[in-house]
């Protein structure tokens, strides 16, 4: 059940300059995305569902913390795997409450989720883990990390690129983080890293859990399954957390020993026990090809 | 090429005997044990004879109740009073000393200090990280982290494992690894379980995150590290540098002097010269358990056998030993290998009491532990 569910025709009738799809390509868990045209391109128009709080006693308003961050994120990083915001952020009356909405490029190549199902060739999976990689090292480089990297967050541009969409709950390394000390850290139960579980104070979050992310999504490409099974409630966390992950994992499937070794790195429930640097991972990706 | 000398008091011309037989890879250098002029010609010798040089900053003997540095003072290693809420600026003027004194005596790589940890979640946890950070930021030459923890401190691999995801964020050239044991008695047993953590340990700091790693006062628990990934291993003359207690930094008196040992490669053992070696050597094993017909016949005729005889041949051996491993081999082929060396170490020792040799059944254990540890660090990491 979505918090403060919006009416997708009030949407585009706030937006007149824009012609929406009143469809949502998807509703998340704070903002609707729409597709949109503008200025003859598509793009997709993000709105959060939340209303704005009134504003303060000179006018101001102020975004909500986590949406601030991450429009901010997406403006200080310019790389091609990254998601770009192209206009706004700016506040515009939906269902008579001002919302905060902005806008995106619309990726023609759908999402990482249409293309799973049938295995990818080993190629096809070094090159996704080598651009997935190339953008959280970007990241990374910017003290970010996104937490949220899982299909439905990677689309392909007009290139067959990847891109990482929504840092939506991604980890500011300079900034207070929002959640509480004794609160877990923000996930997607079935796209997270062990420490991802973990109370927060006692672990921390570094680009590591990324790669955790991209080695199950590299996974998911090579065989078309999860390796840890959520849907398989039970144990789930045992699984994710006690490195049940080996190579028992891949058993039956078309993998050379190098390709295993690099998903044995990146899925590995130590942070210590993944790649410490990127170039390490590019070095061994180099040496699968 | 992987020994490593562990120097330490009264060197002598012990390390320039070692070099000679061209099996010295390098010497980590101990402050405490010459001044700072001595040290330095020390150092030259050694990196003109090719020998890599390192110098242990020992800042973990100030966090050791009575524990004493001999000639600190003269390195302008001023650790003072350390305490776990210290202040920033003072770890900061600590390395600075630290890398001042590796100037003076021309190491060309750092190891950052550290204290000495009993376990991984003790007060001096974070304070050990600090120090290495500190030392990244202190100098632009290679850096060396300090991994200086008790031996129980292995024993909790959750808590091991969260040190290692924190000691990974630095950006170190390599980790200076000792593993403290609280008794004094040489030879030391490990405990398997522990081993195989500290195996893992360096396995995951090598192998993985790509650190050089040399393991001080390792003795012949190196070659098990060697085969973990380790780059180098030492052990030294001394007893007490070939096992670190925290009790080799406080002051004795009295006290007899250790019976000089044998180390016999075949057995990997260090015999009692006086008793298990003569007991062996007149065994019908004897030229099985002795490589060396030469030595056989020393120890067959019970001729004499001094210290100063048993510690060069001590460091020859290990080095030796070490040298025989390929560690450009795979991890696993480099376990397989050990384990082996063990278990025929083993069954020639099981051949030597059958015999009638009259053997401490300590080499038993200390050998059956090496490799029940190294068997379940192959398994925990799926070697």
């Amino acid at each position: 059940m979505l918090t403060n569910p919006l009416d997708h025709a009030a949407v585009a009738a706030a937006f007149p300059e824009f012609s929406i799809d009143v469809d949502p390509l998807g509703c998340g868990g704070m903002k609707n995305a729409y597709r949109m045209e503008r200025g003859g391109d598509l793009a997709v128009l993000k709105v959060v569902r939340e209303p704005l709080p009134p504003a303060d006693d000179e006018g101001a308003v102020s975004l909500p913390e986590r949406i601030r961050r991450e429009i901010d994120g997406m403006r200080a990083i310019n790389h091609r795997g990254i998601v770009q915001v192209i206009e706004g952020p700016d506040v515009r009356e939906v269902e008579g409450e001002d919302r905060v909405w902005y806008v995106e490029p619309f990726y023609a190549g759908g999402t990482l989720t249409d293309r799973l199902g049938s295995p990818w060739s080993h190629g096809e999976v070094l090159d996704l883990v080598s651009a997935l990689s190339d953008a959280a090292e970007e990241l990374a480089n910017n003290r970010v990390v996104h937490r949220d990297i899982k299909p439905g967050n990677i689309v392909f541009d007009g290139e067959d690129n990847p891109v990482l969409l929504d840092l939506g709950i991604a980890y500011f390394q300079d900034l207070t983080p929002l959640t509480e000390g004794w609160g877990h850290s923000p996930r997607t139960p079935s796209y997270a890293a062990p420490e991802q579980f973990e109370l927060r104070r006692r672990t921390s979050i570094d680009f590591r859990t990324d790669l955790f992310l991209i080695g199950i999504v590299a996974f998911e490409a090579l065989t078309g399954q999860h390796p840890f099974n959520p849907s398989e409630g039970e144990g789930y966390l045992d699984r994710l957390a006690t490195g049940a992950f080996d190579g028992g994992a891949l058993d039956g499937v078309d993998a050379t020993p190098c390709i295993r070794n690099i998903l044995q790195r990146l899925l590995a429930p130590g942070m210590s026990q993944r790649f410490r640097k990127f170039e390490f991972l590019r070095d061994d990706i180099e040496a699968c090809r | 090429m992987t020994y490593w000398a562990q120097h330490g008091y009264g060197k002598s011309d012990k390390l320039q005997v070692v070099a000679d037989h061209g099996l010295l890879t390098g010497v980590v250098l101990s402050p405490a044990d010459e001044d700072q002029a001595s040290l330095q010609a020390t150092g030259a010798q050694l990196q003109a004879q090719g020998s890599q040089i390192l110098m242990d900053p020992q800042l973990y003997v100030h966090t050791i109740r009575g524990g004493v540095a001999r000639c600190h003072e003269s390195h302008g290693l001023e650790f003072g009073e350390l305490s776990w809420f210290m202040a920033p600026s003072d770890i900061e003027a600590q390395v600075r000393s630290v890398r001042e004194a590796n100037v003076e005596v021309g190491t060309p790589a750092v190891i950052a200090p550290s204290p000495y940890q009993a376990t991984f979640g003790d007060v001096w946890t974070p304070i050990s990280l600090q120090y290495g950070r500190a030392m990244l930021e202190e100098t632009d030459q290679p850096v060396y982290l300090s991994l200086i923890a008790e031996d129980a401190a292995f024993a909790d691999w959750d808590q091991t494992q969260a040190y290692l995801d924190a000691l990974t964020t630095l950006d170190a050239a390599g980790v200076y690894l000792v593993v403290g044991h609280s008794g004094r008695t040489y030879p030391f047993t490990w405990e398997a379980d522990r081993l195989a953590n500290v195996l893992r340990v360096i396995h995951i700091l090598t192998e993985y995150n790509r650190y050089d790693l040399v393991w001080g006062y390792a003795d012949l628990a190196g070659l098990a590290g060697l085969a973990a990934g380790a780059s180098g291993a030492a052990t030294g003359w001394y007893h007490s540098l070939r096992m670190w207690s925290p009790g080799k930094w406080i002051p004795q008196t009295g006290g007899r002097q250790a019976n000089p040992r044998l180390f016999v490669r075949n057995l990997l053992s260090p015999l009692d010269s006086a008793g298990e070696a003569v007991s062996v050597a007149r065994t019908s094993v004897a030229d099985q358990v002795f490589s060396d017909d030469g030595l056989r016949d020393h120890f067959r005729q019970d001729l004499a056998w001094g210290i100063a005889d048993s510690w060069i041949q001590h460091m020859t051996s290990i080095a030796e030993l070490f040298s025989e491993l390929d560690i450009d081999t795979q991890a696993s082929d480099r376990v397989a290998t050990v384990i082996g060396l063990v278990t025929e170490a083993l069954e020639l020792l099981g051949n030597a009491e059958a015999a009638g040799a009259a053997l401490s059944p300590s080499h038993r254990s200390r050998l059956e532990s090496l490799r029940a540890g190294l068997r379940l660090f192959a398994e925990a990491e799926g070697l």
